[in-house]
């Protein structure tokens, strides 16, 4: 579906933050610490468009369950607003809410949960006629019970009005869920995870029934999965959330077929299709997702990116870079050590920087000395530094073996910044899309090379 | 050469009422060594339960009612110095190992399968990320693994090859002395895998390996089984849910539904020439990320209770293509080069051939056409056969 300009808005969020945990224990008050919560929804803005079928994508932990309970106001945003219909869902009158409360739903990701077990599904489902007063007595919350049950595909209705839930199978469970969502005719479903606890063979049914039904209630969806196969199948637009941010938003089929972002190329790259079998390509990142409570600066994921974005003036190639700062990485965290190379050339500097120059990468993007070794050294000769880049890392090696680890990380840290590093990307327009990603940035080489692997010489 | 040859076996879980439910029902098949096999199917369709059979895992109600599975290894008493199976072992009926030296693993009791487990077969839990001791360092546990199984191993040489382990599936050695909770998922994945080397198994067995991980990982970890594969030479036993993760590592692989096996036969085969009603319907009803265009298209109905099952194919009920013979008897495997070639439907002799499970094998073209249609999968459909 287009964008058209007849089109209104339906959801607006701006900028709006989460943040968990801000309690503190006595301890934490009397010693003076900050607070240090868990911020699961970062800064995001977004549109869903009216009709749009928009997906949140992302692996665990980025803030896709959490946006979403946003959004159905299960959560009061910590900063940022969201309007839904031109209202600002945080300072609501209770007439408005009671409208938005019968307006807006959510599908739940497990059936098994999210049922009581001791209502049946006619209680189930016509509670939230009661709550919203909706029908004209038994009768006829009876009769929108029965229709919208047909409506799910649970035909005959009567035959499952006065079943408990663990008479049903997950598909019909999950059937009952949507059937409570729908009987007040909602304008808005927000669906996290709707089938990830469906077998294969019925998750087809379930996702067709969403399709089908979104037309015959005039639905707006917004699709929560971290598969991204159901992503591309259900939605026209879609969000790539990493570490509360969002990273990547566009239409569903450009995301997929072009991603612009790194961290949306390594997920795609990452799936495994059947059509592909071991052909494709696989994700080129290092290491997985770090704590919530302690993120990264600058863009969130550059500890992890393959296009991270040497400084002005470097001279090497960008894989030397990247290599270089996963060096520094690893000294940061402690994880390079005399004991890290073989015993009998420990006090070898250049040892210590050939095993820390490797990247923690699949074999197809490690060089061959990499590959020959197990993953254990490159060669150096091989890696494009900068000369003085090189003696930087010497010397801190060194300083690693004479015991001193906090001048090594501050040398490092003085040579191998990076924009990625120190400032936050903010979510551009390129190619028809929002990334939020230096390689974006203003009119650079990497802004219209569509494979983003050039690395900036500028 | 075939690593493991499983016989039409059986397996039941004991239930009140003297009931019991059929969680494996005269499955055959064979892994080669060198392969990965794959176990294909939705849950409680008996693949976790064939799996665990193998080494004996079955929880407390679950037997196994007939038949073998024959191993190409023995335990270390009935071996001669060259490994192989001492000639009165296998002349002697009382001891379960054949002429041509296999050994009948349904067949020894639980403190001679101990023997074979780890040493000879390692598994690879589902929620294996869970499973480490959080009390132990990883790598003591390890180092207990080998030390268990190799008793003449040393201390010291043990814990050399648990950190020589570690560090071959991309774990630095030093993090030995670590505690799991210091570990990552991905990382906790990839030492549960080094544990199960430990003894330099001939057959891993890769239960649900990645389930719990997100995408990048599974990504790194399905790379490092295949590593492992040819670095060590072993066969791997994978069972999973997700078709696409079966796509890319198995060799060849088994599509299992109501504890039977449908279809099997190499990867290629049974994508490209799928011959079994539900494979077909499997295929139908889960999307790729490569296609835009897409029409998913789910299999009615719910997989069966197999709690006593009634006589007949197991997917009848589900299966739009039913006539009356599959209502008598499940069908046997037939041989799905020779019913194409034919027409006739023939049962399979070899069991790495292609097979499938279908009373209609012989009118394969005329299924896979209507497969396609989305009328074939309606429940009206299905209920006017």
């Amino acid at each position: 579906m287009d964008r058209t300009d007849d089109r209104e808005p339906l959801v607006e969020v701006e900028n709006v933050s989460k943040l968990f945990d801000m309690s503190q224990g006595v301890v934490d008050t009397v010693l003076g610490r900050d607070p240090n919560p868990v911020r699961a929804v970062d800064d995001v803005s977004f549109t869903i468009e009216r009709g749009d079928v928009v997906g949140i994508a992302g692996e665990s932990g980025c803030g896709k369950t959490t946006l979403g309970k946003l959004l159905v106001q299960l959560y009061e945003p910590t900063e940022g607003s969201i309007r839904f219909d031109g209202t600002d869902v945080t300072s609501m009158t209770t007439a408005q809410e009671r409208e938005f409360r019968q307006r807006v739903q959510m599908i739940f990701q497990d059936p098994f949960e999210s049922l009581n077990p001791r209502m049946t599904v006619y209680d189930t489902v016509a509670e939230p006629l009661k709550l919203n007063d909706i029908g004209e007595g038994y009768d006829d919350r009876r009769e929108r019970v029965r229709d919208v049950l047909n409506d799910v595909g649970l035909a005959p209705a009567e035959v499952y009005l006065d079943s408990f839930p663990d008479e049903l199978s997950g598909g019909e469970r999950q059937r009952v869920a949507i059937a409570r969502a729908l009987v007040v005719d909602p304008d808005f479903v927000v669906a996290d995870e709707p089938v990830s606890m469906l077998d294969v063979s019925i998750r087809a049914g379930v996702l067709n029934l969403m399709k089908r039904l979104q037309d015959e209630y005039d639905l707006t969806y917004l699709f929560i999965s971290h598969d991204l196969s159901l992503i591309r199948y259900m939605c026209d637009r879609a969000g790539i959330m990493y570490l509360g941010n969002m990273v990547e938003q566009g239409r569903t089929d450009e995301l997929v077929e072009d991603p612009k972002h790194p961290y949306t190329e390594a997920l795609f790259d990452a799936v495994p299709d059947v059509e592909l079998g071991d052909e494709r390509r696989r994700a080129n990142a290092t290491g997985e997702v770090p704590s919530p409570r302690n993120p990264p600066s600058g863009c969130r994921y550059h500890p992890r990116c393959a296009h991270i974005i040497p400084p002005d003036g470097w001279t090497g190639s960008q894989e030397a870079f990247r290599r270089a700062f996963q060096f520094k990485l690893k000294v940061r965290r402690g994880e390079l050590g005399p004991g890290s190379v073989d015993e009998g050339v420990a006090d070898d500097p250049e040892e210590l920087v050939a095993h820390g120059l490797t990247l923690d990468v699949p074999d197809e993007y490690q060089s061959r000395t990499e590959v020959e070794t197990g993953g254990h050294r490159v060669d150096l000769s091989a890696v494009d530094l900068p000369p003085d880049a090189r003696q930087v890392l010497l010397d801190a090696a060194q300083s690693i073996f004479d015991g001193d680890v906090e001048s090594a990380a501050a040398a490092l840290d003085e040579r191998f910044t990076t924009v990625c590093e120190s400032d936050r990307p903010a979510p551009r327009p390129a190619d028809g899309r929002d990334v939020a990603c230096h390689l974006y940035d203003g009119g650079g080489p990497g802004a219209t090379d569509s494979r983003v692997g050039a690395p900036t010489d500028d | 050469m075939t690593l493991l040859e499983v016989n039409d076996l059986s397996i039941r879980y004991r239930v009140d009422d003297d009931e019991a439910v059929h969680a494996v029902d005269d499955v055959s098949f064979s892994i080669e060594r060198g392969e990965t096999y794959g176990l294909v199917g939705e849950s409680g369709c008996g693949k976790t339960t064939m799996a665990k059979s193998v080494v004996d895992l079955l929880d407390a109600n679950g037997y196994v009612e007939s038949g073998e599975l024959w191993f190409d290894g023995t335990l270390p008493e009935w071996e001669d110095e060259r490994g192989e199976p001492r000639r009165e072992i296998i002349e002697d009926d009382r001891y379960p190992v054949r002429e041509d030296g296999m050994t009948d693993l349904a067949a020894l009791d639980e403190t001679q399968i101990r023997d074979v487990r780890w040493r000879d077969i390692a598994i690879i839990p589902q929620s294996a990320m869970n499973s480490l001791n959080p009390v132990y360092k990883v790598g003591d546990q390890i180092t207990e693994a080998i030390l268990r199984h190799e008793p003449e191993t040393t201390k010291a040489e043990a814990d050399e090859r648990a950190r020589d382990l570690l560090e071959r599936v991309g774990i630095e050695p030093d993090r030995a002395d670590d505690y799991a909770h210091q570990f990552s998922g991905g990382m906790k994945q990839r030492a549960v895998i080094a544990m199960a080397m430990a003894c330099n198994p001939d057959l891993l067995i890769a239960d649900e390996p990645t389930t719990a991980l997100d995408v990048i990982i599974q990504d790194r970890i399905l790379e490092e089984l295949e590593n492992i594969q040819e670095e060590f030479g072993v066969s791997i036993l994978v069972i999973s849910h997700d078709i696409s993760v079966m796509a890319e590592i198995c060799d060849r692989m088994a599509v299992m539904y109501g504890g039977k096996v449908m279809e099997s036969g190499r990867k290629d085969d049974i994508f490209e020439e799928t011959a079994n009603p539900y494979t077909l319907g499997l295929k139908n009803s889960f999307p790729t990320i490569t296609q835009s265009e897409q029409q998913l298209v789910s299999i009615p109905g719910t997989p069966p209770t197999l709690r006593e099952p009634e006589a007949g194919c197991r997917f009848r009920d589900r299966c739009p293509f039913a006539v009356e013979a599959c209502a008598s008897e499940h069908p046997p495997m037939y041989d799905v080069e020779s019913a194409e070639t034919s027409g006739r439907a023939r049962e399979a002799t070899d069991r790495r051939s292609h097979r499938s499970a279908c009373h209609r094998v012989d009118e394969l073209e005329l299924l896979r056409t209507e497969a396609l249609q989305e009328d074939t999968w309606t429940e009206q459909t299905i209920e006017s056969r």
